[in-house]
């Protein structure tokens, strides 16, 4: 049995990446994307210890935060389409109105 | 008849309700019912004056104490142990001044109905006159020298309101005339005071202010035989006498009119009245001492400290040196109010009291030495300043007031019946003379009416508008109302003979009697002041004689010397009967008191038959012998100087063509003269002396100490200066520097800050997800720290 | 091993994939890279014995959101990247990429090395532990009051009565010693192996006034058969030496006695058989003598994957006539099976059971999300023709409003001269 820890350090990395992501990236959508890649490395390290206890809450937490990325995604992609329209560029370095 | 003595207290209800009545209906009532009620009041008055005259009479000259029903229980003053009731007094010496004071006060009120008709507020004077006579009788019959002190005071405040009655006269005379009646009153003011310090005095002393207790007899020492029995207590409702003397007294009183006592030595000396106590003290030891706390005196010398004071208060009340000066510029006021307060009534009211306390000024030697000199000097001084004056009623002022120096002076030299002799005839003709000279006043008034304005309506007294001043009692305005005014001129002749002492008008009798006194204490007794009193009273007399006559020449003989004179009338009856009523008892009044001895008119008259009334009550009245040299000297004297003054007067010389004296043309007599005119400048000296260093002060202290210094200097300068600085080192520097700076750099700092802080807000999601970042390692690995083993 | 390459070789691709999908610049390059990865982590999920989010991670994830993803990204046509604008980061953001990469590397040597190197003393993270032992307790001890299971000091289970089980405890398998303290009377010890992912019940009962501990192993999986559940016998009845587990049938029918167990001797379990579901008409027979029924098993009910334990013991007589009198007893003691780890029946029965609410909140999360997708995406499409001028007029002051309506034109030329993008933006 490969040992959770393997999978805890793989959903690290990938968490990782997904922060890279979001940090480095300027088009809103691959914001988005890596968002996405962090929950699903959360959802990995979840899984790993579901089974590292036997129970079965893990993979219910799992199943909560697919439905809820289905969610914001949804909600996310359709606010990226109404800023598209207004100023037709989704690059976030754009988006500074808001400044103090 | 005993009963009748019971009445004293009605002799001041009649008046007392008179002015009540007429104080505030009178107006509505009118003239005649004002005048009727007040002249009706005081005549009752007389009538009871009459009846406690009967009284006496049939008692043998018992004094009755009298405690007015209800009100002695009103006016009970229990003050710690002291307890002065108001007891009323009927005896020889409170009759004979209410006789002739409600006489001649209802004479006057009869008068004054024609004098002040027209007056717009004449029931007021009737209401007035009324309260003083209520006033002057709560003096005469006050049995302690608390009420008298009472009356003393209220005669004082008639005498004000009365000599200021028309104070609303225009052209300043208005001014004048309450400045008058202002001065009356406050010099009376210093008289008061020496009067209330000889009451505090005597209370001190003698531990009560009563003059005779009931029960006790009068004082019989001394030169008099006096047999007087303080009789039955006439009870009122409220009566407080001790029931063990009552029934001593009324036991001796059944007995028959003699006396069983001869003496107060069975009563104890606490129970005394005043002078019964100084009797037995000076008996007993005259150096009784009088504790006063921090010193003691000796009797004799309290009671001439006790007489020092009287005498101030005699001075202010009876216009004696150095207090007289009130008395002429009363004048101001009515006629009728000069005729009864200044020269009979009033006036005489220190001499009453003097004559009352005879007792002290006996046992007080020294006071009666300065009593003498200052009945002398007044006299002497008073009738000089007389020939001086053009006035009428001011000649006839500084009369009185000479002769109010013949009566104290008389009670100087121990002669107290003769005193009190002479104010019962003074009153008499000086009231004579004060209301002629009022009818010749009228009389010019009316002529003068008569002469530039016909038919003006009124004879009131006020502005007449006249382009030119007018003065109706300058005499040099006057002259030749002889034959217009003929009863004026008797009665005033009357009056004038009268004063001057002739023989046998009333004066000559009381004014020798003094002279004969004063010149035996003098030369008999070597009484220092008798001296002094003969030789100036003898040129006081001369000095009346002239002025009088002076007056008579230059204002009813010769030519009229203006038409106001030309057209004057005699007056309305109701001002002439007095005249001639008055006129008839200044000629026959002073058979009274007939010395022994002359001319065989004891027999007709009886002699001496006042100062034996008067002895019943005062012990030193004492009949002195005639003195034919000193009597037949003063009249040579007097007559001497009417036809003196005749002779420089008469014959139309009386007024020169420029208005003046003849004395003033001539060069020896012309500075004496001018000085006279001016008064001695008496008035002048005490403005000098008192009233200007007064003002000086007043004004120094209200301007420089209250206004500068206090308001100026203290109030705005320090206070509202140090205030307003106060104020604005707060509202500047510490309100708007500190604490609005404070709340202000507040705000600027809150401001600074979140300006700093709102760079965070850079807008940029990307800033926002490393700070997200950043938090989140930091306490991911303050969290996991612990558990990384480096073993592992 | 298998296993481990497996992970490996996956693992490595989805690491690769996504750090393909952070440096392309192509969007849609990027998604597909995207998709790689959760394609990868499905996979994983398997090997973590969770067939069912493997499932639903294809399904919803990969399938559904990945595609909603490509969707927008064509919608927006941004195929292009991120050529439209500058590629070149701005200069504020210069200090941006370090940092971020520092960030990144501090997150994940701190994490990974106190994942990595946690103490022995824990649970380790490294090796699962392996499936513990369920285990309870049932008293069937009569006489001696309650009883509770002691491990050397710690009190697992505490004061069950006579008659009545624990629940399933946890347990690490293994030798196990343990003594069972009766509320009157001495304790008894003993130690018992439990082997690994195994389910079972001691029983306690009592032999010659004194205690005695039994066995029996259990399953609570769920059973293949359909509409069967399982049951398990215990003989706790110290009246004879074995009894056997009868069906007497129908009473008319003759030589319809079926024995269903046989022989189970005192202390001794049967193994757990499957039995169609229903009611029973079982009794306890004597082994030696089948005619001689013990005592009738009544009432008791079998239920599709219920996972039944009988135990025969004795009872007292509480009341009557016959009170303190001896007689046998039965027990009966139910639980539903589990379901395998990771299924959808587990999940299922978690979801609908424990986590029902979270559940429906969820639901109304979706809806309310779906409805605010609408409500932002939604495109007015009212004609345009008078929309500058109401957008104007609304705009204007309240004076000019009044004018306008009073008949004034108070047209304003600035007004006029708004772009016609921007109105358009603005009417959207």
């Amino acid at each position: 049995m490969v040992q959770t820890d393997a999978y805890i350090v793989l959903s690290l990395v990938l968490f990782v990446l997904g922060t890279l992501g979001v940090l480095l990236r300027r088009n809103a959508i691959l914001v988005f994307m890596s968002v996405e890649l962090m929950l699903n490395a959360t959802n990995l390290a979840l899984a790993a210890f579901a089974r590292h206890w036997g129970q079965e809450s893990g993979h219910l937490f799992v199943f909560f935060i697919i439905t809820v990325a289905a969610a914001e995604v949804a909600v996310g992609l359709a606010l990226i389409v109404a800023i598209f329209r207004s100023k037709r560029s989704i690059n976030i370095d754009e988006l500074h109105q808001m400044e103090g | 008849m005993e009963s009748y003595a019971q009445l004293v207290p009605l002799i001041i209800l009649f008046p007392a309700v008179g002015a009540f009545i007429n104080f505030f209906w009178g107006a509505r009532m009118g003239e005649k019912a004002a005048a009727t009620i007040g002249t009706f009041a005081s005549s009752l008055s007389f009538v009871i004056a009459l009846l406690l005259y009967a009284y006496l009479g049939g008692t043998g000259y018992q004094a009755a104490v009298v405690n007015p029903p209800l009100l002695d229980g009103w006016l009970r003053i229990p003050v710690a142990n002291l307890e002065i009731p108001w007891q009323m007094r009927v005896d020889t010496l409170s009759v004979t001044m209410m006789l002739f004071v409600t006489g001649v006060g209802s004479l006057i009120h009869m008068y004054a109905i024609g004098y002040m008709h027209g007056d717009e507020r004449f029931s007021r004077f009737f209401a007035y006159l009324n309260m003083f006579l209520a006033f002057m009788l709560i003096l005469v019959t006050g049995n302690n020298l608390l009420m008298m002190f009472v009356g003393w005071e209220g005669v004082g405040l008639c005498s004000f309101l009365l000599i200021g009655f028309w104070w609303d006269k225009k052209k300043g005379v208005g001014w004048r005339n309450s400045n008058a009646a202002r001065k009356a009153f406050i010099v009376n003011r210093i008289g008061d005071f020496g009067v209330l310090m000889a009451i505090f005095l005597t209370f001190w002393t003698f531990g009560t202010l009563d003059f005779y207790k009931p029960g006790e007899l009068a004082v019989t020492g001394g030169h008099g035989d006096a047999h007087a029995e303080e009789g039955a207590v006439v009870e009122g409702e409220h009566s407080e006498a001790a029931p063990a003397e009552t029934a001593a007294v009324e036991e001796a009183h059944a007995e028959g009119e003699t006396a069983e006592f001869t003496d107060n030595s069975h009563i104890a000396l606490d129970q005394l009245g005043i002078f019964g106590q100084v009797e037995r003290l000076m008996e007993e030891n005259p150096d009784h001492p009088v504790d006063f706390g921090p010193f003691t005196l000796a009797l004799k010398d309290v009671l001439v400290l006790i007489t020092l004071f009287m005498l101030l208060g005699v001075t202010g009340k009876s216009a004696q040196i150095p207090l007289f000066i009130w008395l002429p510029d009363a004048m101001a006021g009515p006629t009728p109010v000069s005729a009864l307060i200044h020269a009979a009534t009033m006036v005489t009211a220190g001499v009453y009291m003097m004559v009352r306390s005879n007792v002290f000024f006996h046992e007080a030697e020294f006071t009666s030495l300065v009593v003498a000199l200052v009945g002398t000097a007044t006299a002497l001084i008073a009738g000089f300043i007389a020939l001086g004056q053009w006035d009428i009623k001011r000649v006839l002022a500084y009369s009185t007031v000479s002769q109010l120096g013949f009566m104290v002076a008389a009670v100087g030299v121990g002669a107290y019946g003769a005193a009190l002799f002479h104010v019962v005839t003074h009153a008499f003709f000086k009231a004579l003379l004060f209301l002629g000279s009022g009818s010749v006043i009228h009389g010019v008034e009316h002529g003068h009416h008569h002469a530039h304005e016909h038919g003006h309506g009124g004879h009131g007294h006020d502005d007449h508008g006249h382009k030119e001043e007018f003065d109706p009692q300058d005499m040099r305005n006057m002259g030749g109302l002889r034959s217009r005014m003929p009863l004026t001129y008797i009665t005033y002749v009357i009056g004038t003979l009268a004063l001057a002492g002739i023989f046998p008008f009333a004066g000559f009798w009381s004014k020798d009697e003094i002279l004969a006194d004063a010149w035996l204490a003098g030369a008999l007794d070597n009484n220092l002041g008798g001296f002094i009193a003969i030789g100036g009273l003898l040129v006081a007399a001369g000095f009346t004689a002239f002025y009088m006559w002076r007056q008579v020449v230059m204002v009813f003989h010769g030519a009229p010397r203006t038409a106001a004179a030309e057209h004057a009338s005699e007056s309305s009856p109701l001002m002439v009967i007095p005249l001639l009523i008055l006129a008839f008892f200044s000629i026959f009044i002073g058979f009274i008191n007939t010395p022994g001895n002359v001319l065989g008119l004891d027999g007709i008259f009886g002699a001496h038959r006042f100062t034996d009334w008067l002895g019943q009550t005062v012990a030193n009245a004492h009949a002195a012998e005639f003195q034919p040299l000193i009597a037949v000297g003063a009249l040579a004297l007097a007559i001497a100087a009417i036809i003196l003054a005749g002779r420089i007067y008469g014959h139309s010389k009386a007024v020169t063509a420029d208005r003046r004296d003849p004395l003033q043309l001539r060069a020896e007599t012309a500075p004496f003269w001018s000085l006279a005119n001016a008064r001695l400048y008496w008035d002048e000296t005490y403005y000098r002396l008192f009233e200007r260093p007064f003002n000086v002060l007043a004004t120094f202290l209200a301007d420089k100490l209250d206004w500068a210094f206090w308001h100026d200097y203290f109030h705005d300068g320090v206070i509202g200066k140090g205030f307003n600085g106060i104020a604005a080192l707060l509202s500047k520097p510490v309100d708007m520097g500190i604490i609005d700076g404070a709340v202000n750099g507040l705000g600027a700092l809150v401001r600074w800050i979140s300006g700093g802080m709102r760079q965070v807000q850079t807008g940029y999601v990307r800033t926002y997800a490393i700070t997200f970042l950043l938090g989140v390692v930091l306490v991911i690995i303050v969290l996991l720290l612990p558990l990384i083993n480096t073993n592992g | 091993m298998t296993e481990f390459i497996l992970f490996a070789v996956v693992g490595a691709l989805a690491v690769i994939a996504a750090v393909a999908m952070l440096l392309t610049s192509n969007a849609v390059h990027a998604a597909l890279y995207l998709v790689a990865t959760m394609l990868c982590i499905a996979f994983l999920f398997l090997l973590l014995n969770a067939p069912f989010l493997a499932m639903i991670q294809i399904t919803v994830y990969a399938g559904a959101i990945m595609v909603l993803f490509l969707f927008v990204i064509m919608l927006l046509g941004s195929e292009q990247g991120e050529s439209q604008t500058s590629s070149e980061p701005q200069r504020r953001f210069r200090w941006f990429v370090p940092l971020a990469l520092v960030l990144a590397m501090a997150l994940l040597f701190g994490v990974g090395l106190a994942v990595t190197t946690a103490s022995q003393d824990q649970s380790t993270f490294q090796t699962p532990p392996s499936g513990n032992v369920q285990l309870r307790l049932v008293n069937a001890a009569l006489g001696v009051g309650s009883i509770s299971l002691l491990s050397g000091d710690v009190t697992l289970v505490g004061d069950i009565a006579y008659g009545e089980g624990s629940d399933y405890f946890e347990v690490v398998p293994g030798d196990y010693e343990f003594s069972i303290v009766p509320a009157d009377g001495e304790p008894l010890t003993g130690t018992v192996n439990l082997a690994a992912d195994s389910t079972g019940t001691l029983v306690v009962y009592a032999q010659d006034a004194g205690l005695r501990v039994g066995y029996a192993a259990e399953s609570l999986d769920t059973v293949d058969e359909p509409r069967s559940g399982r049951v398990v016998v215990f003989n706790a009845y110290p009246g004879s030496a074995a009894v056997s587990v009868v069906d007497y049938g129908s009473e008319f029918v003759e030589d319809d006695t079926e024995a269903i167990i046989e022989g189970l001797a005192l202390g001794a379990a049967s193994a757990p058989f499957a039995v169609e579901e229903g009611e029973t008409d079982w009794s306890f027979a004597d082994a030696a003598d089948a005619s001689a029924r013990i005592i009738p098993l009544n009432g008791f009910e079998v239920e599709r994957n219920v996972s039944s334990l009988v135990v025969v013991a004795q009872e007292v007589y509480q009341d009557g006539s016959d009170a303190g009198v001896v007689r046998p007893a039965t027990m009966q003691f139910s639980s539903p099976a589990r379901p395998s780890f990771g299924g959808p029946q587990a999940i299922g029965y978690a979801l609908f059971t424990d986590y029902l609410l979270p559940f429906q909140l969820l639901a109304l999360l979706l809806l309310a999300a779906m409805v605010g997708v609408i409500v932002l995406t939604h495109r007015q499409m009212a004609p345009i023709a008078n929309r500058i001028g109401v957008r104007r007029r609304v705009s204007r002051p309240l004076v000019n409003v009044i004018a306008a309506q009073v008949g004034h034109d108070v047209t304003d030329d600035a007004a006029e001269r708004i772009p016609a993008d921007e109105a358009e933006v603005v009417g959207s």
